[in-house]
């Protein structure tokens, strides 16, 4: 690791100057960075702690009349514990990493954490997202990567928290502006150099959750290789708005399948006016993949990214996710 | 040679052999033997150190003015040096040495190959100066699995040799051939096996320290404290009195660490140039390239089966690949006779970090095809597999064994008559497969006994714990010898001052220093009884020590009373036990089984571990403890090698994509299933405390009975390791005519 000079803003002003010097980076928890800092492939002259800023708003998960206000320096293990969020997105912040890494880990850094791709991470390959001409994942191992808007670059969206915050309509509010957590992440088609919209110099104060998603049925699922330690090889968030037993509205959100948490506008479309029954919630998960592109390693994601979906459709609703009959 | 007889076998199978004892040793326990603490649970006595952190490993050394070591790795499967300039790198802050492996021009055969080390004032400045050094590489054609290596026109790995080392074949091909045509059914398979890393805790390295007087001091992470002094003797040129090796505690060791390695040779170059204390040890990244794998395996079988399960002729073809190094044969040990039998393959190049033995080199591989195979051959006859496996050995103990096990997981009430015939979504499954191993341990090596006249008591020897525990099996040993308890005996290892000692491959450690300890411990109570004898007045024959005391024909000294008498200029009984050895035993083999049930998702393809019975015996069983923990230890690691681990290489460029304990998926604690292990006392004589070596037999079965387990649950047959989602749903949906 290089080194670099370490700044302790004690407020977020100061946390903005000192963040839009030449390479500056921002740093929460830090897994994500010193991660890539060990790896060299981050090289910051100053490194701006946001863990010195005292406001304890920054750490606290507020309920007030218009929604819920999480502070961005909140942990995932707050998250998880927290009788107040949706249950959703407390299930989701559960599930991640390990226990030492959800109690340092905080909500803002797990969204706007890089990607996870093997080539990205190495400093052998320079990959297209790192400014070279290639997409190693294209030919390579690509078991673990995208299977939409895949062609110039296959990473896919590893933050477990995103998915269920775009589901419910959150808004990621900044030092400068409010960005709906649907228009926070980048997708392949506009940009493969970043993950995330945010500019020099702005920090995420909080993540809004509308008092409208109190009404929602939502539920998380994912399909890993291990549950200790590891990332979802596919996760889906759905959450409904129902009018009695009809769907009023429908939010389906597919984490680890694009650079993006991965809304399927015609599943939710498909969805509406309809019951949730087994066979409907199977329809749907079946053609949200309809688009998918796989690579030759990750097919298989095609298959789980389905029984996960339907999974989480069939969740959402509270009904039975597994069957108990017939071979 | 005194001829004695001797209680041998199992509990009900059990006989009297007429062994010939050499001379100065003691009597083997029989297993009429009436032993206090032998075979009961006796807790690691360096239990407390390590779990406070106390421990000092050799990561943990830091002596005064010592500097950091790190190396530069091939960053390519295969390239070659274009230019190289250490200049920068040599000025940078803090660097005081650099020490070249290889020169401009030299090839690089695989990813992690060594190029470099420096070594600085701190691990940071190390780090640094190694992002300094000027280097341009000219990448070659890599071959990265077997498959590829062996197609015509493939890139070679070593220049001018073919990538292909074939094994001498074994067997009659007419024979087998002759056999299989009588067979009722003929079955085929072929099975594959990914490569395992090591991943020790400690990765692999040294500290070495040239002292003023002329000598070398290496703290090293190893397994074989003397093999590194013999390398460390001919690296640094001095005399072998001048030379010590040191290993207090190791971090890990499953078979890579029997030599110096790199590292070492690397941190004795650095100690030499710069006069200074040096560490270097690997990065994990480095231990994951260059730090030694279980090589992989193509396995293609063919067998004929007779309707009455009896196997008739058995042909297997396999070929491995241990990277740069050869070695990648399988094991395939006689648990079951297969008839007539033909082997043959061979190793094969590949552009990938060497092979080291890694727990029961061979086996895992070879019993996962195997024992996977057994159960496809019983399915295709319509047999229950367990049933299939008794018609095909006419071992005692196996048999038993299974008995047990076939119990335990509750084969006849749980276990689907038609495979995959449970309902719902989530099925379950059992499956079992067996091991064998052959390891008595054997002669040099040699236990210093000291009896002080204090009362203390001390054993000594050279060679390393592990952390199989072989500091609490040494204190157990003398213990029961001297009638003392464990806890009171004082445990010297891990240093080559102390006598000779083995390296710790193929499970010897404790079959070859146990018994050295005993006839050490009883030739030093002999002259301690004749000092007794001499105050009591009661002939030696007549004298017992147990419960801490010396008595016979109603006199008695307290033990420190007994040591007392010690001549005072002495001030200690000093016996050098050595490792006399081998004699007739009940059996030279020891015999494992294991029973899974697991849970299977036919949707997600998840497969979960439900429970595990391990059934294992090694001789005698010193200490419960030690034993289950090494059963228990060898399901885990065979549960992450068989769901989850694999090296994955680049095909392209050979490039390791997950050398690190993110991507590189070791089980964890949410992976891990009710482990039950029952430890299987078997009386064996052989040698003077029954002992065989059990590091490495639990390891075995674990694969082979998961996959065995996952076809009885689902109908599907998984012939790859590592079992992950993707394979599973392969296989789920390759399942004839069944919907999920």
């Amino acid at each position: 690791m290089r080194n670099f000079s370490y700044v302790m803003p004690q407020t977020i002003e100061a946390a903005s100057i000192a963040a839009a010097q030449k390479n500056s980076v921002l740093k929460a928890g830090g897994i994500d960075l010193l991660d890539l800092m060990k790896g060299d492939l981050v090289r910051p002259d100053h490194l701006v702690n946001l863990l010195s800023v005292g406001s304890p708003a920054l750490r606290e998960v507020a309920v007030k009349d218009d929604g819920l206000h999480i502070g961005a320096l909140v942990t995932l293990a707050q998250l998880a514990a927290s009788s107040t969020v949706p249950s959703v997105l407390a299930h989701a912040a559960s599930v991640a990493a390990t226990p030492q890494i959800r109690n340092v880990a905080t909500v803002g850094g797990n969204i706007a954490q890089r990607p996870r791709c093997w080539y990205f991470r190495s400093a052998t390959f320079n990959c297209a997202r790192k400014g070279g001409n290639t997409c190693f994942a294209q030919e390579g191992d690509n078991r673990y990567h995208a299977l939409f808007d895949n062609g110039d670059c296959a990473v896919v969206q590893a933050s477990s928290t995103a998915s269920p915050l775009v589901a419910l309509g959150a808004t990621v509010v900044t030092n400068r502006r409010r960005i709906a957590a649907g228009e926070f992440f980048v997708p392949t088609s506009v940009d493969i150099t970043k993950e995330h919209v945010l500019g020099e110099g702005e920090i995420i104060s909080e993540i809004f959750i509308p008092a409208s998603a109190r009404a929602l049925k939502a539920a998380y699922r994912e399909a890993g290789e291990r549950e200790s330690n590891d990332w979802a090889l596919v996760s889906a968030t759905v959450a409904l708005d129902f009018d009695g037993a009809l769907v009023k509205t429908a939010r389906v959100v597919l984490g680890a399948v694009a650079a993006v948490p991965y809304r399927v506008i015609s599943v939710e479309e498909a969805l509406r006016g309809k019951p949730i029954t087994a066979a409907n919630a199977a329809r749907a998960a079946e053609g949200a993949f309809a688009k998918a592109k796989p690579f030759a390693l990750n097919t298989y994601k095609v298959s789980l990214g389905k029984t996960i979906l339907k999974r989480a459709i069939l969740a959402a609703a509270g009904q039975p996710e597994l069957s108990t009959a017939g071979g | 040679m005194p001829k004695i007889k001797t209680k041998v076998g199992f509990r009900g199978h059990t006989k009297d052999i007429d062994v010939d004892i050499p001379e100065g040793e003691p009597a083997p326990w029989g297993a009429d033997a009436q032993l206090k603490h032998v075979g009961t649970d006796i807790p690691r006595i360096d239990g407390v150190l390590k779990v406070s952190g106390r421990a000092k490993y050799t990561y943990d050394q830091h002596p005064p003015g010592m500097l950091w070591a790190k190396m530069l790795h091939s960053p390519w499967g295969a390239a070659a040096i274009k230019s190289l300039d250490v200049d920068a790198a040599r000025a940078a802050a803090g660097v005081k040495g650099v020490y070249l492996f290889k020169d401009k021009g030299r090839p690089l055969r695989y990813h992690g190959d060594e190029i470099l080390a420096i070594a600085a004032e701190s691990e940071e400045e190390a780090e640094d100066a190694l992002l300094a050094v000027k280097i341009e590489y000219d990448r070659k054609p890599v071959v990265t699995t077997v498959e590829a290596a062996l197609l015509p026109g493939a890139a070679l790995v070593f220049e001018g040799e073919q990538n292909l080392k074939p094994d001498k074949p074994a067997g009659d091909k007419d024979k087998v051939a002759a056999a299989i045509a009588k067979a009722d059914k003929i079955v085929q398979a072929t099975y594959t096996t990914q490569v395992q890393t090591h991943s020790s805790l400690e990765t692999h390295g040294a500290l070495a320290m040239f002292g003023k007087d002329g000598t070398l001091t290496v703290y090293c992470s190893t397994q074989a404290t003397f093999n590194v002094k013999g390398e460390a003797v001919h690296a640094s040129g001095l005399t072998d009195d001048k030379v010590r090796v040191l290993a207090e505690m190791v971090g890990g060791g499953f078979g890579s660490k029997m030599s110096l390695a790199p590292s070492g040779k690397a941190a004795i170059e650095l100690a030499k140039q710069t006069k200074r204390p040096v560490k270097l040890m690997l990065s994990r990244e480095g231990e994951h390239l260059t730090g030694g794998n279980r090589p992989s395996s193509v396995q293609s079988m063919k067998a004929g089966v007779a309707k009455d399960g009896k196997i008739l002729g058995f042909m297997l073809e396999s070929h491995g690949s241990g990277g740069v190094t050869g070695g990648a044969g399988v094991a395939n040990p006689v648990i079951y006779q297969v008839g007539e039998k033909h082997k043959s393959g061979g190793s094969v190049y590949t552009n990938a970090g060497p092979a080291a033995a890694m727990r029961a080199p061979g086996h895992p591989q070879g019993i996962f095809a195997l024992d996977s195979f057994l159960d496809e051959l019983a399915h295709a006859i319509g047999m229950d597999p367990l049933e299939l496996r008794r018609k095909n050995t006419e071992d005692e103990v196996y048999l038993a064994q299974w008995e047990l096990g076939a119990a335990k997981i509750g084969w006849k009430e749980r276990r689907n008559k038609i495979p995959g015939a449970g309902a719902g979504t989530v099925k379950r499954g059992i499956g079992m497969a067996s091991s064998l191993w052959r390891q008595m341990g054997g002669p040099g090596t040699e236990v210093d006994v000291v009896i002080h006249r204090d009362g203390t008591v001390e054993a000594k020897n050279g060679a390393q714990d592990i952390g199989t525990g072989t500091r609490t099996l040494m204190a157990t040993i003398v213990a029961e010898e001297l009638g003392l308890s464990p806890s009171q005996i004082k445990i010297s290892l891990g240093d080559t001052r102390w006598p000779i000692g083995p390296a710790s491959g193929g499970s010897k450690t404790a079959p070859s220093i146990g018994p050295a300890a005993r006839t050490g411990a009883y030739q030093a109570k002999l002259k301690l009884l004749a000092l007794a004898s001499a105050r009591l007045k009661v002939p030696v024959a007549d004298l017992r020590m147990e419960g801490g005391l010396v008595a016979g024909r109603g006199q008695r000294l307290t033990f420190a009373e007994a040591c007392a008498l010690i001549d005072k200029k002495d001030g200690a009984l000093t016996v050098r036990g050595v490792r006399a050895k081998n004699y007739d035993a009940y059996t030279t083999t020891s015999h494992g089984c294991m029973f899974a049930e697991v849970e299977v998702d036919t949707e997600s393809g998840a497969v979960r571990p439900i429970k595990l019975v391990t059934v294992q015996d090694a001789g005698r069983i010193i200490d419960k403890l030690l034993f289950e923990s090494q059963m228990i230890g060898g399901a885990i690691q065979g549960i992450s090698y068989t769901l989850h681990e694999q090296r994955l290489l680049d095909p392209h460029y050979g490039v390791q994509m997950n050398a690190d304990m993110s991507t590189y998926k070791i089980a964890g604690p949410m992976e891990m299933p009710e482990i039950v292990p029952i430890a299987f006392d078997v009386s064996n004589a052989g040698n003077n405390c029954g002992m065989m070596g059990v590091g490495e037999p639990p390891n075995i079965p674990t694969a082979a009975a998961i996959g065995n387990a996952i076809f009885n649950a689902t109908g599907a047959r998984v012939r790859s390791l590592p079992i992950t989602p993707d394979r599973m749903l392969a296989a789920l949906g390759a399942r004839p005519s069944r919907r999920i």
